[in-house]
């Protein structure tokens, strides 16, 4: 009887260990999705220029751009303007005339290299396609180069 | 001399041809409008920002026009964006929102504040429904600003929410905006 007795709380154990590791792995999956990937981290899928971007949706391979939503690209252009509000700069390129451009709001903590940059430097941008208006918009962007 | 008198007076009637311009269209942009969402209930708070958003104003016709890009809202958790893109807006079917609409009785004259009423169409999820909601538009020369709230019924737009997770999501949803334009050349 002391036998059997002492077998049930082995298994109670065991089931206990793996019950709690179970909660252990759920919560720090749970975590691990809620954090946000660092846009460095992510894999590029496309490198263009602001001139290349602009020059696909007119020719209706939009197609093949809207296929990079939501997916890293690097994007060459000028800058136009930068904007700062609530501790986020964002990051206007020139596009293909005065009425669409590239809008990149930028990661947090670009505030230091976005301070050396200048209206008319030419950059490399990676950030998240989101997608477009008349502009096209990419967020949690960083500078490449 | 001559050339002098003839390069101003090409100067001076360009500057009152592109003043007439200006005045003919009245037209304003905001290209980084700011919207946020928040749903309030007794289990979760959930706020989600935007500040991407497009807006055109024609300020003699009192006309406005507003484009949200669904995939720029930004939430506090990244699962919580996961499920409003995919599961309940579903962003690759209905990338965008958009409000189409009518100042009413607009004053475009007016210095300062004024508090007006706004009609027009919203659509989301390809469903269609007129809102009337108040705004204040703030002009002082060339700046312009639009800022507002306005309320959203869950169930107006076919949103579907599991019965899980209905405790945590507001049947309706605190839209707040607030609009910086600049002079539109087109």
């Amino acid at each position: 009887m002391k036998f059997i007795n002492y077998r049930n709380i082995h298994k109670l154990i065991i089931v206990s260990i793996l019950l709690l590791t179970a909660i252990v792995i759920s919560i720090i999956a749970y975590k691990v999705l809620e954090v946000k990937p660092d846009t460095r981290t992510v894999e590029t899928h496309k490198s263009l220029t602001s001139k290349e971007l602009f020059a696909g949706l007119q020719s209706r391979s939009s197609g093949d751009l809207i296929d990079y939503i939501e997916k890293a690209i690097e994007v060459e252009g000028v800058v136009k303007e930068i904007n700062h509000r609530d501790n986020l700069y964002t990051i206007l390129l020139e596009g293909d005339n005065y009425n669409r451009q590239i809008i990149c709001e930028m990661q947090p903590d670009q505030n230091f290299e976005i301070l050396k940059l200048k209206i008319g430097d030419k950059i490399i941008v990676k950030g998240i396609l989101k997608g477009f208006l008349m502009d096209a918009i990419l967020l949690n962007c960083i500078i490449a180069q | 001399m001559n050339k002098k008198l003839l390069f101003l007076s090409s100067f001076l009637f360009l500057l009152i041809s592109m003043n007439c311009n200006s005045q003919k269209s009245n037209q304003y942009i905001a290209r980084q409008g700011e919207m946020s969402f928040f749903s309030y209930t007794s289990a979760e708070n959930i706020k989600a920002n935007n500040d991407q958003v497009l807006s055109l104003i024609d300020f003699s016709t009192g006309e406005i026009a507003v484009s949200i890009l669904m995939r720029a809202f930004k939430f506090e958790k990244s699962l919580m964006e996961e499920h409003f893109n995919e599961s309940y807006i579903e962003s690759d079917l209905f990338p965008k929102a958009s409000f189409e609409g009518v100042i009413q009785n607009l004053d475009p004259t007016h210095i300062g504040t004024q508090t007006r009423i706004v009609k027009g169409d919203f659509i989301l999820k390809g469903i269609k429904k007129t809102l009337e909601f108040k705004i204040d538009i703030n002009k002082i020369g060339d700046v312009l600003s639009v800022k507002g709230e306005v309320e959203i019924l869950v169930k107006d737009f076919n949103i579907k929410i599991p019965p899980l997770l209905s405790p945590n999501i507001a049947k309706s949803i605190q839209v707040t905006f607030n609009f910086d334009y600049s002079e539109y050349e087109n």
